[in-house]
This record gives C-alpha cells, sequence and structure tokens, in this order.
C-alpha cells in the first residue's frame, strides 16, 4: 500500500482533505526492534503481478464516524482506483445517519461487486476458462469478488469502537510470522 | 416561514460539500496572507493552501520561486513537501479526537509497520 496506492498524488491529496488519517501498526515490537521491513521488498514486474486483495489481514483499513465508531472495513492490497472506491463507500458509511443505515450500504454494496463480478464473468466465458494467472478478465472477477468477501470477513469489526478493535487485531497479530 | 431545525441542520453540515471550489483569486490571497503582520492570518492562510487539490501545486511552486519573503518561503517550502503525501496520525486515540472535534470521518490503516517503512 505504501509503496503503489499511497505513491498516488491525487488519492493522497484527497485523502488529506477528506478523512482524519490514522495509522496503526499491529507489530509495534518488531518495528520498535527494528525489524524494518517485515515484508521483502518487490521488484517493478512483481508489484505489477500482486494480486488485488492480496496480504489479507496483514492489511486492513477502517473508516469511522467522527465519533470512532467503525462504520466500514476491508482487507487486503487494492491499488489506487480501487481503494478509493472503498473510501468513497467507507466515507458515505461513516456519514449515515444510523449504524443499521451504514450496515445496509455495506450490504448493497457487496451485492454490486458480486453483480458486476458476474456480469463481467458471463460477458467473457472464454476468458473464465483459463486460468486466473492468465487472464487480466477473471482476475478482475475474482477481485471483485474477494471485495465482497471482505465485507462479509469485517462485519464483526462494525458498530465497534475503533480503538478497540485495533487492539484486537495486535493481539490476534502477536506471534504470527510474517513471510 | 421557521426552517426545522433538522433542514437547517441538514444545509449547514452540506455547507462545506456544496461550497465552490476556490479561485485563483482566492488561492493567491492566500498565498500573500503568508507574510502577514498577524500569525494567526498566517496561520489560516496555511491552512487553507494545505487542503488544496494537488492541481494547484503548479502555482505554488512558481509563487515559491517568485517570493522574497522568507516566512512565504519557510510556509510554501512546508506545504509543497506536503501535498501530495498523506499525514498519518500514529496516536489513534488522538486521531479520533481529532475527528470527533473537526467532525470529519477517520480512516485508520492497520497493518505491520510504521508509515514510512521501506517506501
Amino acid at each position: 500500500m505504501r509503496t503503489v496506492t499511497f505513491a498516488d498524488a491525487d488519492l493522497c491529496a484527497w485523502m488529506n482533505r477528506t478523512f482524519v488519517l490514522a495509522w496503526y501498526d499491529i507489530k509495534p515490537e518488531a518495528t520498535a526492534a527494528g525489524l524494518g521491513a517485515l515484508q521483502p521488498t518487490y521488484s517493478r514486474e512483481e508489484i505489477a503481478a500482486y494480486p488485488e486483495g492480496g496480504g489479507g489481514t496483514n492489511v486492513r483499513a477502517v473508516f469511522c464516524s467522527p465519533e470512532g465508531i467503525v462504520r466500514h472495513a476491508t482487507q487486503g492490497w487494492w491499488p489506487a482506483g480501487r481503494f478509493r472506491e472503498e473510501c468513497e463507500r467507507g466515507l458515505a458509511c461513516a456519514g449515515a445517519k444510523s449504524l443499521d443505515a451504514a450496515k445496509d450500504l455495506r450490504a448493497r454494496g457487496a451485492d454490486e461487486l458480486i453483480k458486476a463480478a458476474n456480469e463481467l464473468a458471463a460477458a467473457n466465458p472464454e476468458e473464465m476458462r483459463r486460468p486466473v494467472r492468465e487472464s487480466a478478465v477473471a482476475r478482475r472477477v475474482a477481485a471483485l469478488r474477494l471485495r465482497a468477501t471482505t465485507y462479509a470477513q469485517m462485519e464483526g469489526a462494525i458498530g465497534q469502537e475503533a480503538v478497540i478493535v485495533l487492539g484486537d487485531w495486535e493481539e490476534e497479530a502477536e506471534g504470527r510470522i510474517m513471510k | 416561514m421557521r426552517f426545522p431545525a433538522i433542514v437547517l441542520a441538514f444545509v449547514v453540515a452540506a455547507l462545506p460539500v456544496l461550497a465552490d471550489p476556490p479561485t485563483e483569486q482566492d488561492v493567491r490571497g492566500w498565498i500573500a496572507q503568508l507574510s502577514d503582520d498577524d500569525s494567526v492570518k498566517r496561520d489560516e492562510a496555511q491552512r487553507r493552501i494545505e487542503s488544496l487539490d494537488i492541481a494547484w501545486k503548479k502555482t505554488l511552486q512558481d509563487s515559491l520561486a517568485a517570493s522574497t519573503d522568507a516566512e512565504a518561503r519557510a510556509r510554501l517550502t512546508e506545504i509543497l513537501a506536503k501535498i501530495g503525501r498523506i499525514q498519518w496520525i500514529t496516536d489513534v486515540t488522538a486521531a479520533v479526537a481529532k475527528a470527533r472535534a473537526e467532525k470529519k470521518p477517520l480512516l485508520v490503516m492497520a497493518t505491520p509497520g510504521a508509515p514510512d517503512s521501506f517506501s
């Protein structure tokens, strides 16, 4: 996220204007011990080939109301355009008039992603028969479905105080071996 | 006719979204204000400029090149270093307090390492 998504100056300028932005290190002991590059560095070619949604629980974004209550959350790496889409959804959820309204927005968002994936797959049957790694269309379909899946995976955080959710994730990350 | 309070609240809350984007004249005025004798006005001008879209970067760079005022040059240099880069807050409790005070939504990235790790 640091070197690709957050290298997009337009996205960053928009994020700066739109949100209060916080960064939570879920492995502070490793950082303090100078374990520096907790992940390997990637070449330009490897970055280009890195799957959307990759990284799983190692990279999560939570979008909160001004009172610090989680209203939307997602996980995995997303390029700038996709991440902007999630930010737009997060913004709408954070500003929703109630927690239930935010949950409705998330549910509709997941449905839209699944619908877009299914339509793209149906329109490109030949591409969908190819291995995912060999087809940009198949990868796009997989990415859309994965985004919808992460909404469900993060459902437990919705409605919780961000500080508590983040503390739970830090505990969860303790002892997890970084590859 | 009295406006219902809830309608008025909606209009007030929507004002930042509905406000027109700054004009060239606005921006030039804020840049000039960086040299104001009043430090409060200088700080306000810097806050406004820092919130500008990255499209204004060239204008700011040109202003820096043309400026002979030390204070304005220092502030423009600081602004240009920040523009297009995310200003992360690493204390989440402080970030929540800021979000509450400014009535802005909060976005938290949770991942191993510091924001400037291997960037």
